[in-house]
């Protein structure tokens, strides 16, 4: 048996070593390259450039531009995906109790880990907001956001428990309705530009942040917010901020389900 | 010569590790482990795509520096041409974003249909979990 | 009335919070900051601050600023020192071996500080903590004495005075 590993754990390696080789001199992957290929060198010289307002985002953010502007539809459409995938687990848990009657007798964790997971709790959250909204000037996002917001709920199970949680509001409809939210607002600011352009008689495209040269509407990249001008990149700012609202609350929904106590499941089996 | 051993050894650890994920979902019993094995043949796709727009001109992030909301000065095409010249390739980021989504949607979906299973037959070993399917439908 | 001065004291914490992660000092990023803060806090102030009094009260911030100043300088310092000797000795002189330190704080943020300040210091691991006994159980690399209190003495008699004067 132990042989027999050994030898497939062998082949393997070379296996790799062979194949890594013909990509690099099939030329199918690069070898060390010392430069950007054409797209890239577009989308890194346009996304900023005041100049080429046609086809700019008003981002310094190159990835959060691609992302929400140039491949807009698509991250909306990935969006829903996840969401899909949510509803889907509800649907595997849905006549289901988050608790337990009676609450657990566990001795739990040591004061040290409660107190740190307590302050947490709180850090997390600003930190995550902060991700959110820079989105659009230094690297994060409305996902990555969300995806550190979920981090909270999910040490307060581990060290607290489910049941702090649950008392404290984060129940299944509840961020369940967050997170519709999130999905709602993203459609809004989808079609707030097309909307608009159409009120002043012009066209534009769905997801369109920037003027185009065939399409002059969209939101402009700096916005007077309270008399300071500030760089909101059009749509991009909100689009991340709705992204981060639908992933951090459709995350610590999965997150709440998935720590459900099994003996609620055995007994739903019984009462079918 | 080194750099070209570093870029091949780069290559062939992916591959390397694309396959015994591989290996996992197919060969392990576990529903559990053949999960996690999936989350990293998804990973290693993700860093692949990341390694292929890397390039080895002092790289750096695909962000023009310096931006913070008061920012109303716009970059000279001059700074732009700099700046392209020395990030890195954003492209293949965005698709890893998008793949990292999904990947994450797959791995919620498959941990609930797991949950399904171990309710409905007791265990996350896949040849019992089929041998007792095959019981049931006879 | 507690509990708003806990959500103001708690937000202001982690307005700076958001302002050191962020790192701009922009006129919304303070209006942001400010109004993420605020909502944060409202939410997990009741379970974050034990005692709003504490938290607004001038004494105790100069004493944590103290004991900041304190042990990131002189006490952190001499801990590295002796364990870097210990390793860089042809002999690796250790004599490791777990001891019972009792404490006499009530809080449970005091009671962190003192096992966080004594798993900081490199040769004291704090292993377990028992709250009925009230003793910490702390790995040692050179335990110079076993006994509760010359051990207390040894390792964290200043840090309880500290923690005492900042959180009880």
């Amino acid at each position: 048996m132990e042989k027999r590993l050994i030898c497939l754990g062998a082949c393997i390696t070379v296996t790799a070593f062979i194949l890594a080789f013909a990509l690099i001199y099939t030329g199918i992957v690069p070898l060390a390259p010392t430069g950007n290929r054409p797209l890239a060198t577009m989308f890194l010289e346009s996304t900023f450039n005041a100049e080429k307002w046609w086809i700019w985002a008003g981002s310094p953010e190159v990835v959060t531009s691609i992302l929400w502007d140039y491949r807009g539809i698509d991250t909306v459409y990935e969006t829903t995906v996840f969401f899909l995938a949510i509803i889907g687990a509800i649907t595997v848990v849905r006549t289901m109790k988050l608790l337990p009657e009676t609450s657990g007798k566990g001795k739990g964790l040591t004061v040290i880990a409660k107190t740190i997971t307590k302050i947490t709790f709180a850090a997390i959250p600003i930190i995550a907001f902060s991700i959110a909204v820079h989105g659009h000037l230094t690297p994060g996002g409305g996902f990555q956001a969300g995806s550190a917001f979920a981090v909270a709920p999910l040490l307060v199970i581990a060290a607290l428990s489910l049941r702090l949680l649950v008392e404290r509001g984060w129940e299944k409809e509840r961020l369940l309705a967050l997170r519709t939210t999130g999905l709602i607002l993203i459609g809004i600011i989808a079609i707030i530009v097309p909307v608009l352009a159409i009120l002043r008689h012009s066209i534009a495209y769905i997801m369109q942040n920037q003027a185009k040269l065939w399409a002059p509407a969209g939101l402009s990249a700096i916005v007077n917010v309270f008399g300071i001008k500030s760089l909101l990149s059009g749509t991009l700012f909100w689009l991340n901020l709705s992204e981060f609202l639908a992933v951090s609350a459709g995350l610590s929904l999965v997150f709440v389900l998935l720590a459900a106590p099994t003996k609620n499941f055995d007994k739903e089996v019984k009462v079918q | 010569m080194i750099k070209d051993i570093v870029w091949i050894y780069y290559y062939a650890s992916l591959i390397l590790i694309t396959f015994m994920s591989i290996y996992g979902i197919a060969v392990r019993p576990n529903l559990l482990k053949k999960i996690i094995m999936l989350s990293i043949l998804s990973d290693t796709a993700n860093m692949l795509a990341v390694l292929l727009g890397y390039h080895t001109l002092s790289p750096k992030p695909p962000v023009y520096p310096g931006g913070t909301f008061s920012t109303t000065q716009f970059p000279s095409q001059r700074q732009l041409s700099t700046f392209a010249q020395y990030a890195v390739d954003p492209i293949p980021q965005v698709l890893v974003v998008t793949a990292i989504v999904i990947g994450l949607a797959v791995l919620v979906f498959l941990s609930f249909v797991a949950v399904l299973i171990y309710r409905r037959y007791g265990t996350l070993d896949m040849r019992v979990v089929s041998k007792k399917a095959r019981q049931e439908v006879k | 009335m507690a509990r708003i001065s806990s959500v103001i004291g708690l937000s202001i914490l982690l307005f700076i919070l958001y302002i050191a992660y962020t790192g701009a000092i922009t006129p919304l990023d303070l209006i942001l900051g400010a109004i993420a803060s605020v909502i944060v806090a409202s939410f997990t102030a009741d379970l974050v601050v034990e005692k709003a009094g504490k938290l607004v009260s001038v004494k105790r911030w100069c004493y944590t600023i103290a004991y900041a100043i304190l042990y990131l300088t002189v006490i952190e310092a001499k801990a590295h020192w002796d364990v870097i000797k210990r390793i860089l000795h042809p002999k690796v002189p250790v004599n490791p071996s777990i001891v019972r330190i009792p404490y006499e704080v009530e809080s449970d943020y005091a009671k962190t500080t003192i096992a966080n300040s004594i798993t900081n210091t490199p040769g004291t691991v704090v292993v377990d903590v028992d709250d009925k006994r009230k003793v910490f159980y702390v790995h040692w690399i050179d335990a110079k004495v076993v006994e509760d209190e010359k051990a207390r003495k040894e390792v964290s008699l200043t840090f309880e005075k500290y923690a005492k004067k900042i959180f009880d």
